[in-house]
């Protein structure tokens, strides 16, 4: 009983979690390579993909043996859950060859690590919004807003790294900002946490880089004690993170990127840090305003940021975590406008600005105390950006590239699809090189539900969990 | 500590609780569309289909055979729905027999799970011109994103194979060969190919079969006669492929090879299975302002390994133009890599030499670009051999004319890929003209 009132108390994220539960969402070539890594670890143990490269283009290839090209962190955890299915298929009988089980399989390692992180992040985005002065009703609605409205929800669906970094980051966030004087314990863990992130996703350096500094910033002269312990810190992501490269490629310095496979991204990840170039326009706007790609046009509720960001800076409270957000907002998105793929290739939205996505939440708290009906603009803003989340999630998230002035595959893929009654298109398999028509699903269809109808069960999870104070008890 | 053991252990837990229920719950949701038995149903007392009925036809089983007759009094239909399937290769079968003519259909098909779309091939029963027909939906893989039919292939454009009044009253079997992997469906009437269509209804879509009569107009006297049905899976995709073809039998068999033809207002095309092989010929019109494929015939994919290829042509026209022969992978767009060989017409070939001179192309370098090599060597009678070796370990790929090496290179198609070897002719611009004739293709690929 105890248990079931600690979780109903916790239904919003119960919510999250059945909703991003909810989806699988198929193949693409980034989950394929994270997901047979995982297996030829476990299952081959052998650091190379070579057994079952063919089904994906993400690569890397060094003397004749193909590797997976991503960061290894989200396989590495992933080998966990796998060697656990392995292990109950014998003890339970499951025939782990057929396809219903292989999807069974890939789903589960998704819940196991995406949905875990989409909702450890929206758990970690509330307690901070809680922690700058948000009323709960009102961190309630923001992170409703963070878990459903924003592209946090699409990825945490899938075998991506950009979501698990993104609850790592906030995690070395929260530990960062709520205190103002850091132990040894608390710097050993933001260590662990901020390499724990760098081996996930690369580019989150940046975002450990603003963390960083805030944390040196609170004491200068304590600088050598900060740097000692977030090293020791450190050193087991870090050492984790070597020894698998060296395992793999013999050099424990040389990153997967390095030996891309595919001439498409060779000939860009071959430029400026592994295709970091400075900053352009047209992944500026791509990336921020765009049809094609465009955060804001595909999640409208981030707009508030401004807004967020305006109050926040008015009201003159906490001037050094303002500071610190902007500049992890700022920072990243310079990083994604020069990055060659900013567009994130068959994605929603432009997913490589997953991990910063919290931080445009939370000047949100600001915007929430200092306007009257801040709450119906909050709701006015949250619903649509969650009725494009949930289509975009529903229908497909891994949308086709395009010209980043002309295409706009929300009303040219997503919503014709829906239109026609169409849910889960993507026809990626993660298991099969040829196009499958059963590549994707979500539980409705898998249990005899059709189109639009198959969406009804999660929307009545939606109307059933979601937390509704009161406003005097907030 | 205690508390992250905890933590730990009922994670797992719960973790192996959900996998357990969650496979067991999705195998028993799912797992029946994946069993691929073969099934020939024949008719006794009870059909063991859906029936889905509209209007006025009616049916009655006896003798082992399904009746199906009415005086239609408006459009009406009666059609049996097999379980639902994931789709795979295989074929439908259905014997029937059309008494009399009049306005109705006869058809054998398939359809989504949901009902919305569906693709038929059948007798379109008239008293004027009666035929075999398709209807239906091609589908495409995504709305907004609809590649167009190539000429020849759209199901909208097919033409119909014709039912003479003779063949009334008599048994006639049409089969239904799907061939997801290569994107086709073709019609055979009494074993005769009548014709295929290009389509995107994809391996594993949740399928079911549907046959049964359309009458299409009011006071239409129907009388049809249902002998049997059948669905027989085909063969797995295919691992090796190990073939000698001389394509002088009636047809080109669609297991091996899937036919584009690109027969249109800015090309002309024409193929022919002879005694002496795929004959040939074809020429480009004043609309043809590019260089395009003529035809191109390609196999189902394989996973590369070692390939040896062997073809030889007869060539008694070529200018402006090309045969190729070659592998290429199954990925298209951006990421499409070949090693092609074959001959290119020239006007300045040597003294004693023919027009023609050996080509090699293809991706090698690494970079993603096609490569030409240089010409080497120029046919010394309108019987070319062409070869081609690919090492599936070094990845080296040799091209040969005439026993003569053309070319050598380490190509970027990738150990296990999925390729598909294909052969065809390019013309170059509007005054190509081709005339020649593929006597024997061998192919081993394991």
């Amino acid at each position: 009983m105890r248990v079931l009132r600690w979780v109903w108390a916790r239904r919003l994220f119960v919510l999250l979690a059945v909703t991003y539960a909810y989806f699988y969402e198929g193949g693409d070539p980034n989950q394929a390579t994270r997901i047979l890594l995982t297996r030829s670890i476990v299952d081959l143990h052998r650091p190379d993909i070579t057994a079952y490269h063919a089904v994906t283009i993400d690569k890397s290839e060094k003397d004749g043996r193909f590797y997976s090209d991503k960061a290894p962190t989200v396989s590495l955890l992933s080998t966990v859950p796998w060697a656990l299915m392995n292990v109950l298929d014998r003890l339970f009988h499951i025939d782990g060859s057929s396809r219903a089980a292989m999807r069974v399989r890939l789903h589960m390692i998704v819940i196991a690590v995406s949905v875990t992180a989409g909702v450890a992040a929206a758990a970690l985005l509330r307690r901070a919004l809680v922690l700058f002065g948000t009323k709960e009703r009102d961190a309630d609605l923001l992170t409703l807003g963070y878990g459903l409205g924003t592209l946090a929800f699409p990825f945490s669906t899938v075998l991506f790294g950009h979501q698990t970094a993104a609850a790592i980051v906030l995690g070395a966030f929260w530990l960062a900002v709520s205190t103002k004087t850091y132990s040894t314990r608390r710097l050993i863990a933001l260590g662990f946490l901020w390499a724990l992130s760098i081996v996930t996703e690369y580019p989150t350096g940046i975002l450990v880089a603003c963390t960083g500094l805030y944390v040196l910033s609170a004491n200068w002269r304590d600088t050598p004690r900060v740097l000692g312990w977030s090293f020791v810190g450190a050193i087991v992501p870090f050492a984790a993170h070597s020894l698998f490269l060296w395992w793999a490629f013999g050099n424990a310095t040389k990153l997967p990127y390095t030996y891309m496979a595919e001439p498409i991204f060779l000939s860009h990840t071959s430029t400026g840090i592994l295709g970091i170039n400075a900053p352009t326009f047209v992944g500026f706007f791509g990336s921020l305003f765009s049809r094609y790609r465009g955060l804001f046009f595909l999640c409208p509720f981030l707009l508030l940021v401004f807004a967020g960001f305006r109050a926040w800076l008015l009201s003159g409270d906490r001037p050094r975590e303002l500071f610190l957000c902007a500049a992890m907002v700022v920072a990243y998105v310079l990083f994604n406008a020069g990055y060659f793929a900013w567009d994130g290739g068959g994605s929603t939205g432009p997913r490589h600005l997953v991990p910063v996505l919290p931080y445009f939440v939370l000047p949100m708290a600001w915007f929430m105390r200092s306007v009257k009906k801040a709450r119906i603009v909050a709701w006015a803003a949250i619903v649509p950006s969650v009725a494009i989340m949930l289509a975009c999630t529903a229908v497909c998230i891994q949308v086709p590239e395009g010209d980043p002035f002309r295409a706009n595959p929300l009303y040219q893929i997503v919503m014709p699809a829906l239109a026609h009654g169409e849910v889960a298109i993507n026809h990626q398999d993660v298991f099969s090189l040829a196009a499958r028509g059963d590549a994707s699903y979500n539980l409705g269809l898998l249990f005899g539900l059709s189109g639009l109808a198959s969406l009804v069960p999660l929307l009545v999870v939606w109307a059933l969990l979601y937390p509704r104070r009161k406003a005097a008890a907030a | 500590m205690k508390t992250v053991l905890a933590w730990i252990l009922g994670g797992i837990f719960g973790f192996a609780v959900f996998y357990v229920a969650y496979a067991h719950v999705a195998s028993i949701a799912s797992a029946p569309r994946y069993l691929e038995q073969p099934s020939i149903k024949t008719f006794g007392d009870d059909i063991g289909l859906s029936l889905r009925t509209e209007g006025s036809l009616l049916y009655t089983i006896s003798g082992g055979e399904l009746h199906v007759s009415a005086e239609t009094h408006g459009p009406s239909h009666l059609e049996w729905l097999g379980p639902v399937r994931a789709l795979e290769e295989g074929a439908y079968t259905m014997r029937f027999k059309a008494a009399k003519q009049a306005e109705y259909d006869v058809v054998l098909g398939l359809e989504s799970a949901d009902g919305k779309h569906f693709i038929r091939y059948g007798l379109r029963n008239e008293k004027l011109d009666p035929g075999y027909t398709w209807d239906g939906d091609a589908l495409s893989p995504m709305p907004g994103v609809r590649p167009k039919a190539l000429p020849g292939e759209d199901i909208d454009a097919k033409s119909r194979f014709p039912f003479a009044a003779s063949d009334l009253n008599d048994w006639h079997e049409i089969t239904l060969q799907l061939s997801p992997s290569l994107h086709r469906m073709t019609a055979f009437v009494d074993g005769v190919p009548t014709g295929s269509v290009l389509t995107e209804w994809l391996m594993g879509m949740p399928v079911r079969m549907v046959f049964g009569v359309h009458a299409r107009k009011t006071d239409q006297d129907v009388d049809v006669s249902f002998a049997r049905v059948g669905w027989e899976p085909g063969t797995p995709e295919a691992r090796t492929l190990r073939f000698d073809d001389r394509f002088d039998g009636k047809v080109i068999d669609p297991r091996r090879w899937a036919v584009h033809s690109f027969e249109s207002d800015v090309l002309s095309v024409s193929l022919k299975t002879t005694k002496e092989g795929l004959s040939t010929n074809g020429h480009g019109t004043t609309q043809l302002v590019k260089g395009s494929a003529a035809f191109m015939i390609d196999t189902p994919a394989f996973p590369l390994a070692n390939v040896y290829v062997k073809t030889k042509i007869s060539v008694r026209q070529l200018e402006h133009g090309s045969f190729f022969v070659g592998v290429t992978s199954a990925l298209g767009g951006p990421h499409l890599r070949f090693f092609d060989t074959g001959v290119h017409s020239v006007t300045d070939a040597p003294a004693g030499a023919r027009p023609y001179v050996g080509m090699v192309s293809g991706h090698w370098g690494r970079d993603a670009q096609v490569r030409f090599d240089p010409a080497r060597h120029w046919a010394d009678s309108d019987d070319v051999t062409i070869e081609i070796e690919i090492d599936g370990k070094t990845r080296l790929a040799r091209a040969k004319m005439d026993g003569n090496v053309i070319g050598e290179h380490v190509t970027d198609l990738q150990p296990s890929e999925n390729v598909r070897l294909r052969f065809g002719v390019y013309l170059d611009d509007a005054e190509a003209k081709f005339d020649l004739t593929v006597r024997d293709l061998e192919l081993r690929a394991e």
